[in-house]
């Protein structure tokens, strides 16, 4: 039941301690632990342009300030634009009657229909366009004032650096005063830093050319006279977000409106935190949707579903079915252990002992008669055999259903029941095997990962 | 809209449709009432005219799209006494009705583009130039400023600097290709 | 595809060593003969910083050294637990804070910068009235959970004299929720004189608010009917657009003849109406905000409040609070940013307001000043803070300034900018700033950090 659409039935808990559904949650294999996305290291991992998926290097990425080369977005409503050709009729200086027509090209919007017309930028001959770049309107006085901090902000390195200097040359000439008497090489090398240190302050202290001020002004521009008397054509003021797009040159007119090239997008590898190894590290080329790493929690972990709810009591014992499946293909041993305390709201009883689940083969989805259970001896007519037979509803290929005993244990809120699953996990990927580890220890570890259910909600 | 086709279909009203020579009227459009159709006016097949209050008369080189309704409707609460004379639904030149549109306007100008799925109410008037954006509902009374557009799901409005570029190309093509794979309704012979 | 991706490794090899050397910068203290080596180094690679200034309604985020932000966001965040999206500001408690600062920087370094946020040193421009747990919050998120390394708290007011060249001047910030002056005298904030009202754009929206809801009238299909008849409230976004596209602040004659005639309750003393605008609410709808509403909907800027305190106000009382050779050197060096300051008409009113403020009897006998002068910042107001940090960012000495992630791990907590508690400092920095000082009369007022709060209690 907790499926597609309503993961959210079935929390676990990560190394984070937030409750996320299963296909959040990423399992680390390197330190074998669950990891979401607040316990992980999120990365930049290569840029592309959302519209012509073209892929770019970061350093360039930066130099076109994250924007890409070719695209350009609707000033007016962020849609992209496209470019349309026309010809235009041409009349010849030389022989007025002789018509020739050019191919154009200019801008437009599919959505709002503006067009690089509207605010009279003239077409281009060519489709790639070479639409101008404005560069701020302080670009000048912005250059000024960088250059001075610049000065400011060398000279005072340089007093630093000074400082550690002399530091370092009085150690030296204690030194060379204590250690090692009348050493030509020592004494040379501190000739060398006297005369460098000489030298310093004329070097490190360069004129710095204070930049101009712009004076300020008494006399303010007072509102225009239109504000008064002028009718407001509503169509022709821009919105604060047309603005806001491009804040150095915000125009308050729509035909100050200038396209602006596509904001580019990311993918994102994420790393673990504590081990550096990446856990999801996606293809680089932008159209494809794989990835070259992912270590999902579902293909490693045991996942948890509810299969039956019956109707659910106050303080009455109810049977619940739950679903567990083995994502590995070996077998795998797992074991249940209630945990009844807040946020629990009802009485849980697991099945005790081992709860053996088979391994996952594929092709058995296929094809029903491959599944044989008979090995697990759990039928449930053969009660007496071993401890938790009781408690198997049924089996299925790598499913089991395991009985669980719920006694609500409130009436106005949904009924959750907390366990901790155990599982024995086979480290199946060769290459983290060094062949140490392997004479060393077994591959196979026990690990417990807490698990919440939202059994919904107790009937009247 | 089955109710208005099934009530008004009568012999004499179909006669009354008129299609200018020059016209292409597919056979599959649903033409009923006082309707009128300029030259060089392309209907797709299961486009819709409904003359219903009053006639229609539509002018040259527009662009009717499939499913298009184009309908001159009885207000819904019609008193019989304000019944005096019906009014004309005038739709003027190069325009353009996109799939899926409806227009129940009274006056609409030329090189007006009314984009999928949009819609008009009856007492919106369209201009010149003015654009109504896919799935956009105009309803508000009163004429829309020359070159207005309305687009998106906000409604936002802007004014365009020249009206839409005609759709020539288009009309010349479809003319040229829709009676390979339709008939046509045969336009009306000129006016006695 | 094979020599893109091979230089796209190159690139993120070269990425990873720079951020290795930058590591190795920001240890502290370690071999004096090698320190040089590596800050040279990564002075050369060292990616440039990353500027945040989270307003109340937008956030302006960019890279130091650029001209203007790169992205100019609501400052909100949909949260991925409860589905909402909500305010960075409205928060009720730290963890809450917490969590949506972590959805909402991880929007920002992934969605706009599209860095990762371990490679950058962050300047973030706060105003000086910023909430300790705001700023704290601020710092864990970014030094826990992003890993930056190193963070410099900027006070806006300081940064706004940064795009200017000047250390003495009067700042006024009109952003959404509140007004704010400060006095800075010689690159030394007067604690003292700051001002506060919280009149601004959220006050104007509740203005213009309530002016629509009691006389705007609305059209839906050829009907007229007052809007409060309609709608019980208009969307916020609606009137910010109205505020934004149709209002502006009236010169002060008008603004004393309006004040009349609603005094008065006399119509013909109203001057000659502006005219009014039908501002389309959706295709059916319109909505006709009349030139009274446009002209009145900013005045509450100006209107004193109860405690006879008004935007004008702030700037003549926070003169006040200063001693008396500054006073006139402040009057002369006005500087208004924030985007509220940005609405048509506010610094001629203010100005002007200022002028006639000077005659009342509160000022009259205790201020000598005669004529105000105003600044015009490189840059459109609402970003002035902003290019302020982008400027200083940009200055190789941001490392000394800034709190290292090592220094915040030590100390767990972030040093006031007024505080005198040198402990959580890095011990190296401090001398070396007051000497720069003494050395260095313009510097001073790039000391931002606690120097300049530290030599700041005022001079009487």
């Amino acid at each position: 039941m907790a499926s597609l659409l309503q993961f959210e039935k079935v929390l676990m808990k990560c190394s984070c301690d937030i409750k996320s559904p299963i296909i959040n949650l990423y399992f680390c294999k390197h330190c074998l632990k669950l990891r979401c996305g607040r316990c992980v290291s999120h990365e930049v991992d290569s840029y592309s342009c959302p519209n012509c998926l073209e892929n770019m290097p970061s350093a360039e990425a930066k130099l076109k300030k994250n924007r890409c080369a070719n695209c350009l977005d609707c000033p007016s409503c962020n849609h992209s634009l496209t470019t349309r050709a026309t010809s235009v009729a041409l009349t010849d200086s030389q022989s007025p009657d002789k018509k020739m027509t050019k191919k154009v090209y200019y801008l437009a919007c599919g959505l709002c229909r503006w067009t690089s017309r509207d605010i009279g930028l003239g077409d281009k001959e060519t489709a790639s366009g070479g639409w101008e770049e404005h560069d701020n309107p302080h670009f000048e006085r912005l250059n000024e004032l960088l250059e001075f901090y610049h000065q400011l902000a060398i000279k005072e390195k340089n007093e630093r650096e000074q400082k550690k200097f002399n530091k370092r040359r009085t150690y030296l000439r204690l030194q060379e005063k204590y250690f090692s008497p009348g050493g030509l090489a020592t004494r040379r090398k501190a000739s060398f830093l006297n005369a460098l240190s000489s030298m310093a302050p004329k070097t490190d202290e360069p004129e710095i050319t204070p930049v101009k001020l712009i004076e300020p002004k008494e006399e303010v521009d007072p509102l225009p006279s239109k504000y008064y008397t002028q009718p407001l054509v509503l169509e022709k003021v821009t919105t604060l977000a047309q603005r806001l797009n491009r804040p150095e040159f915000a125009s308050s007119q729509v035909e100050g409106l200038y396209p602006r090239h596509k904001h580019l997008v990311i993918k994102r590898s994420q790393r673990c935190r504590e081990c550096e190894h990446n856990l999801s590290k996606p293809e680089y080329n932008p159209s494809s949707i794989k990835f070259k790493i992912q270590l999902v929690a579902l293909h490693h972990i045991p996942d948890v579903r509810i299969y039956l709810v019956p109707k659910l009591y106050q303080a009455k014992e109810s049977i619940v079915t739950i679903l567990l499946s083995n994502p590995s293909q070996e077998k795998m041993e797992t074991e249940l252990e209630a945990i009844n305390e807040p946020p629990s709201t009802g009485l849980l009883t697991v099945p005790e002992g081992l709860l053996v689940l088979a391994a996952k083969d594929i092709t058995a989805e296929f094809d029903e008669k491959t599944a044989d259970t008979s090995e697990f001896k759990d039928n449930p007519e053969k009660k007496s055999s071993e401890t938790s037979q009781g408690h198997i509803q049924f089996r299925s290929g790598h499913k089991l259903g395991v009985l669980f005993k719920v006694t609500p244990q409130t009436s106005d809120s949904d009924v959750v029941v907390c366990f901790k699953l155990k599982y024995k996990y086979h480290n199946t990927s060769p290459s983290l095997r060094t062949p140490v580890e392997d004479e060393e220890k077994p591959d196979a570890v026990w690990l417990e990962h807490e698990v919440e259910i939202n059994l919904g909600a107790t009937s009247p | 809209m089955t109710t208005p086709s099934q009530r008004s279909r009568k012999v004499s009203q179909v006669q009354r449709v008129k299609i200018s020579p020059g016209a292409v009227v597919c056979v599959e459009a649903e033409i009923r009432g006082d309707v009128t159709i300029g030259a060089r006016t392309v209907v797709h097949p299961r486009a819709c005219i409904i003359a219903e209050a009053g006639p229609i008369v539509i002018g040259e080189s527009n662009l009717i799209e499939e499913q298009v309704l184009i309908i001159n409707k009885k207000p819904d609460d019609a008193s019989p006494s304000k019944d005096d004379k019906p009014e004309t639904l005038v739709i003027g030149s190069n325009n353009v009705f996109e799939v899926g549109c409806r227009c129940e306007s009274l006056k609409i100008g030329d090189h007006n583009v009314i984009e999928a799925k949009a819609a008009i109410g009856r007492d919106t008037e369209l201009t010149r130039g003015n654009v109504i954006g896919a799935f956009c509902e105009i309803t508000s009374h009163g004429a829309l400023p020359e070159n207005t557009i309305i687009y998106g799901d906000k409604y936002e409005q802007r004014r365009q600097y020249e009206k839409p570029p005609d759709q020539t190309l288009q009309l010349d093509f479809l003319m040229k290709i829709l009676p390979n794979y339709h008939r046509l309704k045969k336009s009306t012979k000129t006016d006695r | 595809m094979e020599a893109l991706n091979v230089v796209v490794n190159v690139a993120f090899v070269l990425e990873k060593q720079s951020f290795i050397n930058l590591r190795l910068s920001a240890v502290p203290d370690s071999d004096p003969f090698t320190m040089p080596l590596f800050e040279g180094l990564s002075a050369g690679s060292e990616k440039s910083a990353v500027i945040l200034d989270i307003g109340a309604a937008y956030s302006k985020v960019g890279f130091a050294g650029e001209f203007g932000p790169w992205a100019f966001v609501s400052s909100k965040v949909k949260l991925s637990k409860t589905k909402k999206e909500v305010f960075v500001w409205d928060y009720s408690s730290e963890e809450e804070l917490f969590d949506i600062l972590v959805e909402f920087f991880h929007l920002l370094y992934f969605k706009h910068l599209l860095v990762n946020p371990k490679d950058r040193r962050v300047v973030f421009c706060e105003s000086i009235l910023c909430p300790t747990q705001f700023r704290e919050t601020v710092a864990k998120v970014l030094f826990k959970h992003y890993e930056v390394p190193s963070i410099l708290f900027a006070p806006s007011h300081l940064l706004a004299m940064f795009t200017l060249g000047i250390n003495t001047g009067l700042v006024l910030d009109a952003g959404f929720s509140e007004t704010t002056v400060l006095p800075i005298y010689e690159g030394i904030p007067i604690i003292k004189g700051v001002q506060t009202v919280t009149v601004a754009a959220r006050e104007i929206h509740r203005n213009l608010a309530a002016l629509l809801q009691d006389q705007a009238v609305l059209i839906t299909d050829g009907e007229e009917a007052p809007l409060a008849s309609k709608m019980s409230s208009l969307p916020d976004t609606v009137i910010e657009d109205i505020k934004v596209r149709t209002c502006f602040v009236t010169n002060i004659n008008r603004a004393r003849l309006i004040q009349q005639s609603i005094l008065q309750n006399d119509e013909s003393k109203w001057p000659a109406v502006p005219s009014s605008v039908e501002y389309p609410l959706d295709g059916g709808s319109k909505l006709v905000v009349t030139g009274k509403v446009r002209e009145v909907a900013c005045e509450v800027l100006f209107e004193q409040d109860m405690e006879e305190k008004s935007v004008a106000t702030t700037i003549l009382d926070a003169i006040l609070q200063c001693p008396l050779d500054m006073r006139i050197p402040l009057a002369q060096n006005l500087v208004l940013m924030g985007g509220t300051s940005m609405l048509p008409g506010f610094a001629h009113r203010l100005v002007d307001e200022l002028k006639e403020l000077l005659s009342k009897p509160q000022y009259k006998d205790r201020l000598a000043i005669s004529s105000f002068k105003v600044h015009s910042p490189p840059s459109e107001a609402n970003y002035t803070a902003w290019l302020g940090g982008s400027l200083f960012g940009a200055m190789e000495i941001l490392s000394y300034r800034s709190l290292s992630r090592e220094a915040y791990n030590q100390a767990g907590k972030v040093p006031d900018w007024c505080s005198l508690d040198d402990a959580v400092q890095e011990a190296e920095v401090v001398p070396k700033e007051r000497s720069s000082m003494k050395q260095l009369e313009a510097l001073r007022k790039l000391s931002l950090e606690k120097s300049s709060a530290g030599a700041s209690p005022t001079p009487k």
